[in-house]
């Protein structure tokens, strides 16, 4: 092709070259005229002309998608060229019709077609011939990987809760729906999220449990920064510019729209670039920064007095008993909550308030009352004293004056002052959530208190506040009705949700408001031995019974998949019965995700299991695999239809698959998965669970499932290779929801499809909608949340976590002060609380070097780690311009110089706790506090396999930062404890730096070596 | 909005005789999408280190009074541009819409343009690039012969339905608006006209149709004089 | 020289001429495939090119003294050497030819500036003054070996001297142009103005006069009248020219002085930096003190040594101030952007272009060598085949 192109050409200049001569002596007449004209040049006979139009002979469409990359999950358009058979993704744009990214795309997304045409691909499954940690495989059949599979778990008898599954971000954003059905069917009771699971659950937890959402990543909450006159962005490197589009294209309106920005954040971040205010707040400061803010917001009366104590749980009455704050309420017989109690002022006495509703305006009577955020001199017939959860919250934050808090955090008092009065003056207020933000075990109370600054502010589900996504509204809204029918119907008394499972099991789990969902999906199901045939939980409960039966504090009390538990018991430290709890194997899907573990472990763990990884490109971690399966990418998908995501519009949309499959081996996970139940014989669970989760017929499903299916599993068995073409989960998803959809929207099916297919996107509902429609949380209805009310008491903090595991400041369901504890704490050995000695004990601790505080964070050029692998993206990171920026570690000029290092010096880090160590070359820069260094999250690789990104080996060393994470768990979340530790630097020696440079070894042939065309070609043969 | 093409969503999709672009730098969060939706689009040489547009960080100031600021650069498609004037067989043209262009079958590689660019827009894109594209972009790569290499506003790239270049399309904080200059309603106009967007190194006189607006940053303001 | 010998100095000269454009074009193929040179596109290339372009133009000027202002020395000397010195610039320039050609990526499209002729651009001027300046070497040379044998020419009247005056326009057209080539770029500072065109025909005359003084040696040296007469006269050249290019390149580098921000890096580098050595050593010492010192020597002294050496160090000098003023300010490129932004690039010519540059320095003596042999070139020599062949 090229090279007739390149005939062409010569063609084109033999023809002219004949009357070249004359032209040249003709040329010499014309001057003259081409001065006349002006314009300076003239074309005397046309050669062929190009501006860069592409080849002729080329037809171009596009198909809409959604992006694969990382959670935000943006609606992009694949632009698609054709010729003959030949077809290919030429780029990928942002959908112009989306209200979650607006048309924009962040580098990762653009270079989404480099993933699909990366030669590192796997291309084939592939089964180990080498020791682990090394790249050595032979290439396999379908057939053979998945008897070796099978046959492996018969010798190893495996049974299902002896398999960890490993999922995280990408399938908790994307693939929900069908990958807890398939634990649930094939009874495997684990799942360890991850990348950055660890970090973002831990993270948002605080947030998740005040307003009702599930935001692990950005899904629930939109933070509507275009609205709000002043934007915090809280934590290393804020999403807004990490970069989550859907959060940074809004940031970016804001800027636009002249908002005031404050940016708390040690180090100037991409996000802190575009501060008003910075505030270098010092690692571990966090929390008593903001426990301040709500002290000044609340003795200066800058919070919305009808917000607080109409929508929240404040005005509830409560008393304290050491230390433990609990709820003054009247309960049922069987003990479950009847009412909580507040003090009317209208009427001077204490009356009962609905357990579950959005508003404090009437008893359980339906009188009009109006609920006392202060009361005094009450106290229950006992003789407690009772006070309002404002009172205790104003007790709890009122030793944190500004001057304390500016002692505490390393930074003047007047930026302090200013940062308050701004938030204090502003209305509303956006509180931008950050990304890597598990710094320590206060990271809850952390991200609850600004969750509470948000409500006191009023900026909940307001334009420029958080406003919950369509998605989360419906579901909200579907679990009211649900619950006010079995109300009406005298199915169930009056009640808090959590106490009332019934009426959460009557609606499809999935579809059910984040924080609930996560509650079922905790304690009804993943946690609860009961759930499953086999009698065991997650290993993660089984870890947690064995601390505490231990008397020690639990290690993930209240977490869904956290990868707690696993590595213990590898190592045998895991009971369950009195019965070791085994993990024998481990099944990973979706780009790399135990890479964001603490490295040692992870590669401890995925050593002494069967491990069988289900992935695109050739990561760090598939040199511990056993088997890989390739998957296809996610252009490469045809897929159910989903919501919207993190729009305030609900409605549908759904990944078309726009080029056939480029290597005709690979198979897409969703039927990977259908295709194993097949095999391993839980078909019919698997789909039935499915269809329940979400609300679908499951006799439907299933018939449409084995109908798509039969074409394909064929193809499979008799060829070998899967169709190139189409994907039968997706396609019976869409015949049984296209039916659905059309029918509430009273259209055709095909009506639905086809809209999807030519604009991506239907709307349904939007923000404008749902306001006149009176259904705003918790102003209209109540929020997902167990009283319905924006919780400032978390009541699944109390009933749940407290009531299971006693008390513990972490999980304090109010609000506590938890200290810094550097090198202390929980992040020393799991369920133990160690007090650090001095001077880690002090808040106001600042390391002297070469002792140093340590941050790290994402280089917005690549989401997860794999994305390094793209050669743009690698392109972008080593641009000489600013390679030092983006790969070296981030260290103080002054301190750096002092040290006698230089820039582009290699350093080593070492953790004071495990002494763990991890190599880089440093960054010396004014953008950083002095007692602290900044390290780049994606880089330490050592896969040869990975082309492009192991050149990072020039800058970063083999391992990544996670090594130098604590090998703890919060109590509560199970998160590591990032910045709960202190690391010492100094210049690595030159064998130090041969070590960290060094690169796994390859014994057998690279993906990027094997002799695996790749297919172009849409042939509809092979397509179904 | 429900249009037959969704890349109509994008806007600009008329034509224009003159088409600016602004910079906002304020709006710059240096996430560099502009810069790989560009080499996607364009297919430009970035297993080089080319790029036709990319975004520069600066880090000013001492701490803690530091100042990170992201300046995207790409061709200023200048009113008269050098680079037209010296190109000696005319493979420098400037297209309806105002747009310089080159055409690779007519440039020579004297690199003279190269030479004349006072903002270093210009490179070579060679035998060995043509090789490498194909490799990364498939059989039908836009560069089919060696030449010198430039921002063209994503001329005859950009998908059908829209004019917009791919960097202002895909800019996720919306730092980049292009627009027609001749329509004075458009925002670039209005930009251009109050003044607010400025030339970079005006004393050229090479009339940028690229122009920034530089705002506040960490609540200080970088001085326009520092620009020059 | 007795016919064997100079059939056999031809066989060896034509070898090397193949050898050369072999080499030049291997080169320029290696150039292809090596890693691209981005930050200084004009290397060793265009620096060469410009070094036998002056140095072909400037000879024509030096021949102009005789071929316009009528000196021909005491008794008629310059009458022997004027054929050799015009066939020097002819000669000399297909050297420039080969090195622009395959500086240029696509060598083969060069006629496209032809074609498509951009009034506004120096190169496109530069194609066509040089065709010109070629055309009208010939016509000359041709007169002059025509003028021999055919009355008619002599003849007309004036016909020698309009030739010589369209020559000198040609040769000042060409390389004032070939300055502008440079000056019109207000992207590189240090070579934007009016002044290179001046500076270029300065350096332009030094060059003409020490490379044609060398080769016109070689065929002469039997011949000591002339020896003395050369040296003297090209020492007159040297002491002439010298002087005033010195002068005016102080005020070159005072004027730079006064741009602090672009221009005088580059000079400092110059003068006080890295290249300071390459400057004073060789670009001063060497190249104009050493030479100027000779000249005086060998004009008093009518010494053919010492006019020989100063020439020598004339080209050697010559080459090294067209090096530094065509590199260094592309290493030293000025951007202004945020701040304004010097880049700091250190170059070092690449295989390719240092093969073609060799090539084009074989080329250069072995043409006219040849040309020497076949064109008859004494005075009053008349041709014999082909009418312009001995």
């Amino acid at each position: 092709m090229a090279s007739d192109s390149k005939e062409k050409i010569d063609v084109a200049r033999r023809d002219f070259i004949k009357i070249t001569g004359s032209a040249v002596v003709a040329a010499g007449i014309v001057y003259a005229i081409g001065a006349a004209e002006g314009k300076f040049s003239f074309n005397l006979l046309s050669l062929q002309t190009d501006y860069e139009q592409p080849l002729p002979g080329y037809s171009y469409t596009y198909s809409p998608t959604m992006c694969g990359i990382c959670s935000s999950v943006c609606d992009a358009l694949v632009y698609i060229e054709q010729k003959g058979s030949y077809v290919r993704a030429v780029e990928i744009d942002g959908n112009p019709n989306s209200s979650l990214n607006f048309g924009k795309l962040c580098a990762r997304g653009r270079s989404g077609t480099m993933i699909t045409y990366n030669k590192d691909r796997i291309k084939k499954p592939l089964i180990r011939t080498g020791p682990k940690g090394t790249w050595s495989f032979k290439e396999a059949t379908w057939d053979e990987a998945i008897s070796y599979i099978k046959q492996k778990m018969q010798e190893l008898n495996v049974q299902p809760w002896e398999i960890a599954m490993g999922g995280g971000a990408i399938p908790c954003a994307n693939y929900r729906p069908e990958l807890i059905p398939f634990m649930m069917a094939s009874q495997i009771p684990n799942m360890a999220g991850s990348p950055m699971q660890p970090c973002l659950f831990g993270e948002q937890l605080g947030i998740n449990l005040t307003v009702g959402s599930f935001d692990a990543h950005g899904l629930d909450l939109v933070d509507d920064f275009e609205y709000s006159p002043v934007i915090v962005i809280w934590g290393s490197n804020g999403n807004p510019a990490g970069v989550f589009v859907n959060k940074g294209a809004r940031f970016g309106k804001g800027l636009e729209n002249g908002a005031y920005v404050i940016v708390i954040d040690p180090r100037v971040s991409e996000a802190a670039s575009k501060a008003d205010l910075w505030i270098p707040a010092k690692p571990g400061s966090d929390l008593a920064l903001a426990m301040g803010m709500i002290n000044y917001l609340i003795q200066n009366s800058y919070y919305d007095d009808n917000f607080v104590r109409y929508y929240t749980d404040s005005p509830f009455l409560g008393y304290e008993e050491n230390g433990v704050i609990h709820p003054y309420v009247s309960s049922y017989d069987d003990g479950t909550v009847k009412a909580f109690k507040v003090y009317d002022e209208i009427t001077g006495k204490i009356v009962d308030v609905p357990p579950f509703t959005n508003t404090n305006a009437y008893t359980v009577n339906g009188r009009r009352i109006i609920p006392a955020l202060h009361v005094s001199g009450l106290q229950t017939p006992d003789g407690k004293t009772l006070k309002t959860f404002f009172d205790f919250l104003s007790d709890r934050v009122s030793g944190f004056s500004i001057d304390y808090v500016s002692s505490v955090s390393g930074v003047e008092k007047s930026l302090i002052e200013q940062f308050y009065k701004k938030v204090a003056l502003a209305s509303p207020v956006e509180i931008g959530t950050g990304l890597r933000g598990a710094q320590g075990s206060y990271t809850t109370q952390w991200r609850r208190a600004t969750a509470i600054i948000m409500a006191l502010k009023g900026s909940i589900d307001v334009r420029g506040g958080w406003l919950y996504s369509g998605a989360w509204r419906e579901s909200a809204y579907q679990l009211y009705q649900a619950y006010n029918s079995a109300v009406n119907s005298g199915q169930i008394k009056p009640g808090i949700l959590i106490q009332r499972p019934e009426v959460l099991m009557s609606v499809p789990v999935m579809n059910l408001p984040g924080q609930m969902m996560e509650y079922v999906a905790t304690a009804l199901v993943f946690n609860n031995p009961n759930f499953w045939k086999h009698g065991h939980p997650s290993v993660v409960a089984a870890y947690n019974s064995t601390l505490t039966s231990q008397g020690l504090k639990p290690a993930a009390a209240y977490s869904l998949f956290p990868d707690t538990g696993i590595y213990e018991a590898i190592n045998n430290k895991v009971q369950w019965n009195n019965q070791p709890y085994n993990i024998k194997m481990v099944m990973t899907c979706c780009v790399n995700p135990a890479k964001d573990m603490q490295e040692s472990e992870w590669k401890e763990i995925l050593s002494n299991t069967f491990v069988v990884m289900i992935d695109v490109l050739p990561t760090d971690t598939t040199l511990y695999a056993d088997v890989i399966l390739p998957d296809a990418t996610y252009i490469e998908r045809d897929e159910p239809i989903t919501d919207r995501g993190a729009t305030p519009d609900s409605g549908y949309r759904k990944r078309w698959q726009a080029v056939p499959r480029v290597y005709p081996y690979a198979i897409p996970e969703l039927d990977t998965f259908v295709l194993l139940s097949y095999e391993l014989g839980f078909f019919e669970e698997y789909i039935t669970t499915m269809a329940n989760v979400l609300g679908l017929p499951a006799d439907k499903l299933i018939s449409a499932m084995e109908n798509e299916m039969k074409p394909f599993l064929n193809q499979l068995n008799s060829t070998g290779t899967y169709p190139v073409w189409g994907e039968f989960t997706g396609k019976a998803f869409n015949d049984v929801q296209s039916a659905l959809i059309a029918s509430k929207l009273n259209v055709q099916p095909e009506d639905v499809m086809n809209q999807l297919k030519t604009q991506g996107v239907i709307t349904v509902n939007t923000w404008e909608d749902y306001v006149a429609n009176k259904m705003r949380v918790p102003w209209d209805i109540p929020a997902g949340l167990p009283t319905g009310r924006i919780e400032v008491y978390s009541t699944i903090l109390y009933y749940y976590v407290v009531k299971n595991y006693g008390y513990d400041r972490t999980w304090d369901p109010l609000l506590q002060y938890v200290p810094p504890d550097w090198n202390g704490g929980y992040a020393v050995t799991p369920g133990t609380y160690q007090a650090p000695q001095a001077p880690y004990n002090d808040p106001k601790f600042v390391p002297a070097p070469p002792e140093f505080f340590h941050v790290e964070y994402k280089v917005p050029q690549i989401a997860y780690i794999y994305t390094a692998d793209i050669p743009v993206l690698y392109a972008l990171t080593s641009n000489s311009y600013h390679k030092n920026i983006l790969q070296y570690i981030w260290m103080n000029k002054e301190v750096g110089q002092s040290m006698g290092i230089n820039e582009g010096d290699w350093i080593v880090v070492t953790n004071k706790i495990t002494g763990a160590k991890i190599a880089a070359k440093v960054h010396l820069t004014e953008m950083i506090r002095p007692d602290t260094i900044g390290v780049p999250m994606p880089w330490g690789q050592s896969n040869p396999a990975q082309s492009y990104s192991i050149n990072s080996l020039e800058s970063f060393g083999n391992k990544a930062v996670t090594e130098i994470w604590t090998r703890s768990y919060d109590p509560l979340t199970g998160h590591r404890m990032i910045q709960q530790f202190t690391v010492t630097v100094r210049k690595a020696t030159a064998s130090e730096i041969s070590e960290f440079t060094a690169t796994a070894e390859a014994s057998t042939e690279l993906p990027s070596q094997e002799d695996v065309t790749p297919n172009y070609s849409n042939s509809t043969e092979g397509g179904v | 909005m429900s249009q037959q093409n969704a890349y109509q969503g994008f806007k600009n999709t008329e034509e224009c005789k003159h088409w600016g672009m602004v910079i906002k730098v304020d709006q710059c969060m240096g996430c560099d999408a502009c810069v790989a939706a560009c080499t996607l689009e364009n297919q430009t040489p970035f297993w080089n280190e080319l790029w036709r547009t990319h975004v520069e960080d600066y880090e000013l100031g001492d701490y803690p009074n530091s100042q990170r600021v992201f300046l995207p650069r790409l061709c200023m498609q200048c009113e008269n541009p050098p680079c037209y004037y010296v190109c000696p067989t005319g493979a420098t043209q400037i297209v309806d819409g105002g747009i310089v262009v080159v055409d690779e079958y007519k440039c020579i590689g004297c690199q003279y343009c190269v030479e004349a660019c006072p903002f270093g827009a210009r490179y070579m894109y060679t035998f060995d690039d043509i090789q490498k594209s194909k490799e990364y972009y498939g059989e039908n790569t836009i560069h089919v012969v060696p030449h010198v290499d430039k921002c063209t506003f994503c001329y005859t790239t950009a998908p059908d339905g829209t004019n917009t270049p791919a960097c202002v399309r895909t800019c996720v904080g919306g730092a980049r608006v292009f627009g027609c200059l001749d329509d004075p309603n458009s925002e670039v106009s209005i930009l251009f006209n109050t003044g607010q967007a400025v030339e970079i190194n005006p004393e050229l006189g090479v009339g940028s149709k690229v122009r920034y607006v530089f705002g506040k940053q960490q609540g200080r303001y970088v001085e326009k004089g520092g620009v020059e | 020289m007795d016919t064997g010998k100079k059939i056999a100095v031809a066989a060896v000269s034509i070898v090397l001429i193949l050898l050369a454009l072999g080499m030049a074009y291997y080169g320029y193929k290696l150039d292809l495939v090596e890693e691209q040179v981005f930050d200084v596109p004009w290397g060793l290339d265009v620096v060469g090119y410009t070094f036998f372009a002056l140095m072909a133009t400037g000879s024509s000027i030096v021949n102009s003294v005789y071929t316009i202002f009528g000196y021909s020395g005491p008794n008629g000397e310059y009458k022997k050497i004027i054929k050799y010195g015009v066939w020097f610039s002819l000669s000399t320039i297909f050297s420039a030819w080969l090195l622009v050609l395959l500086g240029i990526y696509k060598p083969f499209d060069f006629y496209y500036i032809l074609l498509f002729f951009r009034l506004s651009s120096r190169i496109a001027w530069m194609a066509a003054f040089y065709s010109f300046f070629a055309l009208m070497l010939v016509i000359e040379l041709l007169y002059m070996i025509l003028v021999e044998s055919w009355d008619l020419l002599r003849r007309i009247k004036y016909l020698e001297l309009a030739i010589a005056i369209l020559v000198l326009i040609a040769t000042i057209a060409v390389h004032s142009n070939l300055g502008e080539v440079f000056g019109s770029l207000i992207s590189m500072p240090a070579w934007y103005g009016s002044w290179l065109a001046l500076y270029f025909i300065m350096s332009a005359i030094m060059l003409g006069a020490a490379g044609q003084s060398l080769f016109i040696y070689v065929v002469k040296h039997r011949d000591n009248n002339l020896k003395s007469f050369m040296s003297r006269y090209y020492s007159e050249v040297y002491l002439i020219s010298i002087p005033v290019y010195l002068m005016y390149l102080t005020w070159i580098i005072i004027s730079a002085w006064y741009s602090r921000e672009t221009i005088w890096p580059v000079y400092q580098t110059l003068l006080f930096g890295g290249e300071a050595v390459i400057f004073w050593g060789v670009e001063m010492l060497i190249g104009i003190f050493i030479p100027l010192a000779l000249a005086i020597y060998g004009y008093i002294k009518k010494s053919s040594w010492a006019a020989i050496t100063a020439a020598v160090l004339l080209i050697i000098g010559g080459f090294m101030s067209k090096y530094s003023l065509i590199v260094l300010p592309q290493e030293l490129r000025p951007y202004v952007w945020l701040t304004l932004q010097i880049s700091n690039f250190s170059y070092f010519p690449p295989t390719g272009l240092l093969m073609m540059f060799i090539g084009a320095c074989i080329l250069w003596p072995s043409l006219y060598a040849l040309g020497a042999l076949i064109f008859p070139l004494e005075e009053g020599e008349k041709p014999k085949h082909l009418w312009i062949f001995k």
